[in-house]
């Protein structure tokens, strides 16, 4: 088809990350504009807490990525504990350690089985899905939920660890290591995920950091930019790990640096496991009412770097909470840039926004 | 005969039970497992079909926005008869977790007949499979399935009521500015080592000229801007957050507007995403960015009418009790 026309893409579309939708001013089989439409899972999380007092808040902190719930929980955690002027206990920052980095394995997982299914390989997808379920299992024995786990809360986690737990742990990275050396070989060496993917989406880490993005899209256009290793929070500056970058900034290398992520992931859980054994203190108690101040957290999610900014005036209830998007500059500002400086297909377009990785439910909030 | 071809074709349906493919919200990230490995709901011949055309039921998974009901009214309308509406999670049930939320309808049966219901945040992957053997049932002994009730008049009320609520907000008088404010930019007033952070006053005229020359300065990341409301003190303050790209250190600026006049320069020629987050504040705090080629709702399009949700004099827990709720909800 020739000449200018609309299309509207998602957001009940099997490409669509999520439920989101796009507006798409096409011109024959490329994509020249793409306008995002947003606000279907819009809840207002900045009004709703403000209604609820500080010990019920922290349930809302992490519900607007369900894929990666645990660093947003963790933020926020770390958030009103600066609030409360409180230190928690070594353990509890190693056990919030481990979970964010389970969280990140999990949430890579399931972005390998969008982005193989906007490519068309199908298998591959489902063993990235057996390795994340594994992941589930174990946070539901740990915490005694699949998705949402909510055990990082002010002053530490919510109960202790159990008895066996070093011991399933460092087990479990083991099997989750060998898994994913599957479904990598089978990705990354693929011929028809090298050519869906090389050359497709290309950004540079300097300008996707210019246009507010971070995380996995910046590394893999060759900048080492990780919160983690710039602003250790938790105990990141006592564990060894390497930051993984890519060198074109194409969709293939933010693949890579998703994958490499993944082992360096295992690494730090397997260091951090070390240090958190059941008994002794995991909790510091927290007032009922905080004193006036500001709360502030910085955390690598899987998306980049989020933060969270708790304003307090004193009281039961936090004043204000703003929350970061890490998906919003992917999809508006990088998805422009993308578009604009090459030729994007309405084939290729799914797969750009998959290699993106946006969770859409943090860009409404 | 008759009757008995009758039979068949409904056995043959209930062994392909396929689902209209919307992850309408957070109760879609279990059914990855479900339908792929471990699960394989395959065997239950059930299938996310791409089209409503080819449907048999709708699902709803979790909250439903305003937004999103709009859609499902829409896609429940193009899926062929007998169509089924089932109702995972506890949003769509009671408004769960987000029973205070002004841009969500808090149930599903408001707008539709409901064959099956799926409790739990989130429902575990088994409670779905008791789900699906249940409908398979209902296909097979031929039910009618279910309908849409009276829900665009529902709609059109409650938008109707936010709109009026919106036009009495703004015809009110705001409060006289009262509010020290020191300009103490270039130096820090106060400093966070540990989150790199670095807070510094700045009055409106001044934040661009102060937000280009922290850029000149390596500040070249726009992280967030937030907006904190002061009904008694007249001013809504704005904080910019920026970060350095070498070692990722933070200023936050802090400025106000005087709630009379929130008006402020918009930053979006230096910091490309600021266009975005702009219009995101515009919407939900009501300050206004000159120069901003395009403010207008995102993401309360369609899912809120009334006046700036996220101001402090904008009690959305009492209005949405009272219009969802009936007034009588957890004491309120």
């Amino acid at each position: 088809m020739a000449g200018r026309y609309t299309l509207y893409f998602g957001p009940q579309h099997p490409g669509a990350p999520g439920n989101v939708g796009f507006r798409l001013e096409m011109e024959g089989e490329r994509v020249v504009r793409a306008e995002l439409i947003p606000g279907f899972l819009h809840r207002g999380f900045e009004k709703m807490m403000e209604n609820r007092k500080w010990e019920n808040s922290y349930v809302l902190s992490y519900r607007f990525c369900v894929e990666d719930p645990d660093p947003f929980e963790v933020a926020y955690a770390e958030a009103l504990d600066m609030v409360f002027k409180v230190d928690p206990p070594p353990k509890a920052k190693y056990f919030r350690m481990i979970q964010a980095e389970f969280s990140r394995i999990a949430s890579h997982m399931f972005w390998t089985h969008f982005m193989l299914g906007s490519v068309g390989l199908r298998t591959p997808a489902y063993w990235a899905l057996a390795a994340r379920e594994e992941i589930l299992k174990w946070f539901a024995w740990v915490t005694g939920h699949r998705i949402y786990h909510n055990f990082s809360v002010p002053g530490g986690i919510r109960s202790d660890v159990p008895q066996d737990f070093q011991s399933r742990t460092l087990d479990l990275t083991y099997r989750v290591e060998d898994l994913v050396k599957d479904v990598e070989k089978a990705v990354l060496g693929n011929r028809v995920f090298k050519r869906r993917t090389r050359g497709v989406g290309v950004i540079k880490g300097e300008t996707a950091l210019r246009l507010g993005a971070t995380g996995p899209v910046v590394r893999g256009g060759g900048l080492a930019y990780d919160v983690r290793k710039l602003a250790p929070y938790e105990r990141y500056d006592s564990v060894n790990f390497e930051v993984p970058v890519g060198e074109v900034g194409d969709a293939y290398d933010r693949a890579l640096v998703r994958f490499r992520e993944v082992h360096e992931s295992l690494k730090i859980i397997r260091q951090a496991a070390m240090e958190v054994r059941p008994g002794g203190p995991y909790r510091v108690k927290i007032p009922l009412t905080a004193p006036p101040g500001r709360g502030y957290a910085r955390v690598e999610s899987a998306r980049g770097e989020y933060t969270v900014h708790v304003t307090s005036v004193g009281g039961r209830s936090p004043y204000r909470v703003r929350f970061k998007s890490p998906s919003m500059p992917l999809l508006t500002t990088v998805l422009d840039y993308i578009i604009k400086n090459e030729e994007v297909t309405i084939a290729d377009f799914p797969v750009v926004l998959a290699s993106l990785d946006p969770c859409a439910p943090d860009i409404d909030r | 005969m008759a009757s008995l071809l009758r039979r068949l074709v409904d056995w043959a349906r209930s062994r392909s039970p396929w689902m209209i493919h919307y992850c309408a919200a957070c109760g879609a990230v279990e059914f990855p497992p479900l339908v792929m490995s471990p699960l394989d709901w395959e065997r239950y011949g059930y299938m996310p079909v791409p089209s409503p055309r080819q449907a048999d039921f709708v699902a709803g998974m979790g909250y439903l926005t305003r937004k999103t009901v709009k859609l499902m009214i829409n896609l429940f309308r193009q899926t062929p008869n007998p169509k089924f509406v089932v109702a995972g999670c506890n949003c769509t049930a009671t408004g769960g977790l987000y029973w205070d939320s002004y841009a969500t309808y808090k149930r599903l049966d408001d707008f539709f007949t409901v064959s099956g219901w799926v409790p739990g945040c989130m429902p575990m992957p088994d409670d779905w499979t008791a789900l699906i053997t249940d409908l398979r049932r209902q296909i097979y002994e031929g039910l009618k399935g279910d309908k849409l009730k009276d829900a665009e008049e529902f709609i059109a009320r409650v938008e109707e009521g936010e709109r009026k609520w919106r036009e009495e907000y703004f015809a009110k008088p705001q409060p006289p500015v009262n509010y020290a404010f020191k300009e103490t930019y270039p130096e820090c007033e106060e400093r966070y080592e540990r989150v790199k952070l670095c807070v510094t006053s700045v009055r409106r005229e001044r934040l661009k000229t102060a937000l280009a020359e922290l850029k000149e300065k390596g500040f070249v990341l726009l992280s967030n801007i937030d907006a904190v409301d002061y009904p008694k003190n007249g001013v809504i303050e704005l904080y910019y957050f920026v970060e350095n790209k070498d070692d990722s250190s933070q200023v936050a600026l802090k400025t106000f507007v005087p709630r009379s006049e929130p008006e402020i320069e918009s930053v979006h020629d230096l910091y490309p995403n600021a266009l975005f987050i702009e219009r995101e504040v515009y919407e939900m705090m009501g300050v206004v960015f000159k120069g901003h080629p395009e403010l207008r709702k995102w993401i309360l399009d369609g899912n809120w009418e009334g006046p700036p949700p996220l101001r402090k004099d904008v009690d959305t827990a009492t209005y949405v009790v009272k219009t969802f709720y009936g007034g009588d909800k957890y004491g309120r």
